[in-house]
């Protein structure tokens, strides 16, 4: 395999990522209680594309899953993703958001996936994750007619009102779905409009991007993989980039809310001194520093090598563990702030509105151990 | 279609191997004892209070029903209005609360609207009955109509029977009538949150909020914050320390909206129960008179400290209400949402999750229940470990229904990611859950120290 990416290189990368995150993005986001403009966004986002932090439709692009294939290229796209995210979670997954087509483009040999002008990967299907029936398809066990009518709800439910529900900035016209054709997870490129597309109001956290719940229909360009095992392949990666990127941007999110939480202990008083000698505040904010500490491994853990569909069960696994312990660093570090944690202006509430968006998005902790204990059973 | 004769993995009622059916086949003697009637757990709880309460309980899941469902969600979206403004939507709730009697029963008919019935029990367990009601359907609401009784509290503890007279009779009297007179409770200082709540940190606080001896009354300067309802209260009682002396000498003292200096400075943005206003209050040398003081000078920490131990068991009221709307909306979402061609309800871990969800909120129910039932004494051990035993559990449980949800449950549509802002704030205020810890301690101290000394 080639090497490509070496420590330097990713520090070099990392650094030029953090000089914009302390730069343009953090005078974009000075206030927490006003979410981000639309227009703020886009730019935003287009100057991360010209930076090179996000890849466009060209044939060499550079940024997020791009070199995957490297060891250090999970490495150097997660902590992208978490230096954003710990300045604004939102535009971290904008830009990830932003950045799963081409991957996907890329990984699919299809360039005309990306004709649309801005295109999302919507990964998970209308609810959980396919039960067992996923890690069944992904190891490639033998599928039985419930599992595979379970695949095909999921990903194109057939209730009228069961609705997929995406999360990304607004203004998308093109969809990049995957759907079971019976055999296998195959991808499809499809106009907005063919989705009927319902805005469906705001959501718990992730302020700066929209949610929109969108129908299910077939009908769009196909754009395989023709081989099985290949669609196979795909989809699993897929999912667990996207896994890498959920820790990612919660890891930053609570590196900065324990940030705040340790200079909101320094500085405020009370019985007549710094609370952060109060044991009751230690316990708190220990409670956010050992999260960050232990999702911090679990990310190196997860960028371990070239992120290959086979390590799907156990980017999964840690998953599952990551997001409760970064939720939890969450609330504690925001209880530390007493009542004004719970006002906007302060950044507390949002941090943990976050970081709950985030344990619930592609999969729920309950989804992703269910998950990992059929992969490892039939694998 | 044919309807479902019973869940996935579950055996139907008239299945051979049904207790159902089994038990209706013994000895009729025995039969009452192990065949309950069909009943939600609702209907079990309520079924088990005494028939004053199981009437109030009722009462109030109808007003709550009728009154806060369709105001919940877009009153927690709408803007923050300006102090002293209120949603239309929610002015017309406030009158219709008060002609209703929901914002009078503290006190008993004719006074106020409590029925007599219920006086035979702790004032505290029906306050965390209509507490639990108000929430399970919405948070804000139920702090709107909440915070002010949390305002007439310290009239009520003060023992003071002519402010009572004066000051708590013609606002009720205003408020059944339509036109609401609102209570506002202000401890909470910029400089002290939790010095305010308990005594570890406020015997070496320094008092914001202080009253300056005048003629004929007192001169009240200083700012308190985070005041639930304060923003459209008339009436604010308010603890102010005496000028040069600690927060040993707090008194409380009554504040009306048209006082020259009362300032409301502003609303705080919120991250949940955004439907009732966290008010930052200013007082510019506001002249109070003698006759405001409510108690004597220097009885403020004890009467604040009474509330306190009352009031939170309404909070765990809350916690538990808030639990059961998830729980609701959890139950509904499982039974609505259809998978493969099952709705969710079939699915083995829907159904662990749902049981998990209706057993901690029972749990939680019960503890408060029986801490409430005997506290005709409002202890302050009790108070506190219902206040974040409830509360941390509840949040549990909203947790729990949006994971049941997921993606879903982020939507504001669902209502329980609003039920999770809305929860939270009952793990900070009326004390934070670290503090109510203590608390509990504090009151048992006496204990603690006594083993101390034998050893």
């Amino acid at each position: 395999m080639e090497t490509l990416l070496n420590e330097e290189d990713v520090q070099t990368a990392l650094g030029q990522v953090r000089r914009f995150a302390r730069g343009a993005v953090s005078s974009n986001v000075e206030r927490p209680e006003h979410p981000l403009p639309r227009h703020s966004m886009e730019a935003l986002v287009s100057e991360a594309i010209e930076a090179g932090f996000i890849p466009d439709a060209s044939d060499e692009p550079t940024g997020l899953w791009v070199d995957l294939d490297d060891p250090l290229g999970p490495t150097l796209s997660a902590r992208t993703i978490e230096t954003l995210a710990s300045v604004n979670p939102g535009i971290a997954w904008a830009c990830h958001v932003r950045a799963m087509p081409v991957w996907l483009a890329r990984r699919l040999n299809r360039p005309e996936a990306l004709d649309e002008r801005e295109t999302v990967v919507p990964l998970h299907g209308c609810y959980g994750l396919g039960r067992a029936a996923l890690p069944r398809y992904l190891a490639g066990t033998e599928l039985g007619v419930d599992d595979q009518a379970m695949l095909k709800d999921w990903l194109m439910p057939a209730q009228k009102d069961a609705r997929r529900v995406v999360h990304a900035p607004a203004g998308f016209d093109g969809v990049l779905s995957p759907y079971f054709d019976g055999e296998a997870v195959r991808w499809i490129r499809q106009p907005i409009g063919a989705l009927d597309p319902l805005p469906v109001g705001p959501t718990l956290g992730l302020d700066e991007v929209d949610a929109v719940a969108l129908a299910s229909s077939d009908a769009g360009t196909p754009l395989g993989p023709e081989n099985p095992e290949e669609a196979r392949n795909v989809f699993a990666e897929a999912l667990a980039i996207q896994s890498l990127a959920l820790v990612a941007v919660g890891l930053g999110c609570l590196r900065h809310a324990r940030d705040l939480a340790r200079e909101q202990a320094k500085a405020r008083k009370q019985g007549g001194r710094s609370i952060a000698h109060h044991p009751a505040v230690q316990s708190l904010i220990g409670s956010a520093d050992s999260a960050v500490a232990v999702v911090d491994a679990l990310l190196d853990r997860m960028c371990d090598g070239p992120l290959r569909g086979s390590r799907v069960g156990e980017v999964f696994a840690i998953r599952a563990e990551a997001h409760p312990l970064l939720c939890r660093g969450a609330t504690d570090a925001l209880q530390v702030f007493g009542g004004s944690g719970y006002m906007q202006d302060v950044g507390m509430e949002k941090a943990l509105r976050d970081s709950q968006q985030l344990r619930l998005m592609g999969g729920t902790p309950g989804d992703l151990a269910r998950f990992v204990a059929e992969w490892e059973r039939v694998r | 279609m044919t309807p479902q004769s019973h869940l996935d993995g579950f055996l139907s009622a008239e299945h051979p191997l049904s207790p159902r059916g089994l038990f209706a086949n013994l000895p009729a003697a025995i039969r009452p004892v192990v065949t309950p009637k069909l009943a939600t757990v609702w209907e079990q709880d309520t079924a088990a209070l005494p028939r004053a309460l199981a009437h109030a309980r009722r009462r109030y899941r109808g007003f709550a029903e009728r009154e806060l469902r369709d105001r919940s969600l877009a009153a927690d979206l709408a803007p923050h209005p300006k102090p002293g403004e209120v949603l239309p939507s929610l002015a017309a709730l406030l009158k219709t609360a008060g002609r209703e009697g929901m914002l009078t029963d503290l006190l008993p008919r004719p006074l106020g609207s409590a029925s007599l019935g219920s006086y035979r029990y702790p004032l505290v367990w029906t306050q965390a009955l209509r507490s639990e009601e108000l929430a399970r359907v919405c948070g804000g609401q139920m702090l709107l109509l909440s915070a002010h009784s949390l305002g007439v509290i310290p009239i009520v503890f003060a023992g003071d029977l002519s402010a009572i007279r004066r000051f708590v009779l013609p606002a009720y009297r205003q408020t059944m009538a339509g036109d609401p007179h609102l209570f506002a409770y202000a401890i909470t200082e910029p400089s002290a949150g939790s010095d305010a709540e308990e005594g570890h940190g406020a015997s070496v606080s320094q008092p914001s909020v202080v009253a300056k001896r005048v003629s004929g009354g007192w001169s009240l300067r200083g700012r308190k914050i985070f005041i639930s309802g304060g923003d459209i209260a008339k009436s604010i009682t308010v603890f102010a320390s005496l000028e040069n002396e600690g927060i040993e000498s707090w008194t409380c003292f009554l504040v009306t909206n048209d006082m020259p200096g009362f300032e409301v400075v502003r609303n705080e943005l919120k991250m949940g129960m955004r439907a009732s206003a966290a008010a930052e209050l200013a007082f510019h040398d506001v002249f109070v008179p003698d006759d405001h003081v409510i108690g004597n000078p220097r009885q403020g920490w004890a009467i604040n400290r009474a509330t306190l131990n009352a009031s939170r068991y309404a909070v765990a009221g809350m916690a538990v209400g808030l639990a059961q709307g998830a729980t609701e909306a959890a139950i509904d979402f499982a039974c609505r949402t259809r998978l493969a061609g099952k709705s969710l309800m079939d699915f083995q871990e829907v159904q662990l999750q749902i049981a998990n969800m209706m057993t901690e909120t029972a749990a939680i129910r019960g503890m408060l229940w029986q801490a409430a039932r005997k506290a005709y004494v409002a202890r302050q051990d009790r108070s506190s470990m219902c206040k974040f035993q409830c509360t941390d559990e509840a949040v549990r449980v909203v947790e729990m229904a949006l994971e049941l949800m997921g993606n879903h449950g982020t939507l504001h549509e669902s209502g329980v990611e609003k039920m999770y802002r809305d929860a939270r704030l009952t793990q900070i205020f009326e004390g934070t859950n670290q503090i109510n810890r203590l608390a509990v301690i504090e009151d048992q101290q006496e204990h603690f120290l006594a083993r101390i000394e034998r050893n």
